[in-house]
């Protein structure tokens, strides 16, 4: 069974028209149900699980977090691995990967 | 496999003689902040180069190197006076105990190096640690940044490097996350290295717990600062990068 998730109007099968949006509300979400299954978007939301377990030192992609101005956290494992620097500015989630470090060449053996 | 070994070593000191001739080898010296890597870089100048040339400040401040400081054609001469007993001159009432001198196992006793004095390296740089030691905000902010391009730049060299004089401070716990990830990453690039444990003239230094949590490579206890043991340190040099 399929549910809008805009109308929460049920359909038993997909249908042609309904590839180009709800029949009722024109709505372009749809969830599948089991059957006799009902759910509604708000507890759908709920049971996605966040993990929001901070990464081990080992597992982290970043190569330097900027926490605050003035306070960097290095990985050195990844330093050391990588040519490239991927960066991490403050808690928000922001990165950066300055490209100039993905270009350099590396320096020629006289 | 001691022959084999020796074996390998005269093949590419032969080739190294053929083809980079003229190129001296060029050995950084890695390590945490404040393990002494400048006042050993400055040591080896003097020894060998000139007593009044300093490659750098050392200071008791964490990342007083922030820029890595090459110093070429450094001729390490194993029979010079100076690596007999270093600071005879200058330094009269101290009381070093100069090592009993024994010949070079190997050949020659010159060896031609460049030498890399590398900014400290750490898996953390706070500003606040600048400004325990009397730092603006400011200044301290600065710092931080320049120390944390300081120790990319540092990683960066390591391309270009044949040897690593991998320092550490015998008077800290040496199973630190920074020595571990360095050791396992010059041991992955098989690049030769040699572990110092600097700062033996102190009271508290254990440069034994160095040698046990690393028996895998040759560690050297020496005092960068008092000129203690260094003719051991130049001789494993000449065994290790030449």
């Amino acid at each position: 069974m399929h549910k809008c998730l805009k109308c929460g109007k049920k359909f038993e099968r997909i249908t042609e028209a309904m590839l180009k949006g709800c029949p009722a509300c024109g709505g372009k979400l749809f969830l599948y149900l089991k059957d006799g299954e009902d759910i509604s978007a708000a507890e759908l939301v709920d049971r996605i699980e966040v993990d929001e377990r901070e990464p081990l030192e080992g597992e982290r992609i970043e190569s330097l977090r900027i926490l605050s101005p003035g306070v960097y956290e290095l990985n050195l494992d990844k330093l050391l691995e990588r040519k490239e620097i991927v960066m991490r500015i403050k808690e928000n989630g922001t990165y950066i990967v300055p490209l100039p470090s993905l270009f350099r060449k590396k320096k020629q053996k006289r | 496999m001691k022959l084999r070994k020796r074996r390998k070593g005269i093949l590419s000191r032969l080739l190294r003689a053929l083809f980079f001739r003229k190129v001296p080898a060029k050995i950084g010296i890695y390590g945490p902040p404040n393990a002494g890597k400048t006042t050993l870089a400055n040591r080896i100048i003097h020894t060998f180069v000139d007593e009044n040339e300093d490659i750098g400040v050392s200071t008791e401040v964490p990342h007083e190197t922030r820029r890595a400081v090459r110093k070429e054609g450094v001729l390490i001469d194993l029979k010079s006076k100076s690596v007999q007993n270093p600071y005879l001159n200058a330094n009269p009432d101290s009381n070093v105990t100069s090592t009993p001198e024994q010949k070079p196992r190997e050949g020659k006793s010159k060896l031609k190096l460049d030498i890399v004095d590398t900014p400290g390296l750490a898996t953390k740089i706070d500003f606040h640690d600048f400004m325990a030691f009397g730092l603006e905000e400011k200044e301290a902010k600065k710092r931080a940044k320049e120390a944390t391009e300081g120790v990319i730049e540092a990683i960066k060299w390591l391309d270009d490097i044949d040897g690593v004089l991998l320092l550490m401070d015998a008077t800290e716990d040496p199973y630190t996350q920074t020595n571990i990830v360095i050791i396992g990453n010059l041991e992955a690039r098989s690049i030769p290295m040699i572990v110092v444990a600097n700062k033996m003239d102190l009271a508290e230094a254990a440069p034994q717990r160095i040698a046990d949590a690393f028996p895998q490579h040759a560690v050297i206890p020496i005092s960068a600062l008092k000129g203690e043991n260094m003719g051991e340190l130049y001789r494993e040099m000449a065994r290790r990068f030449r």
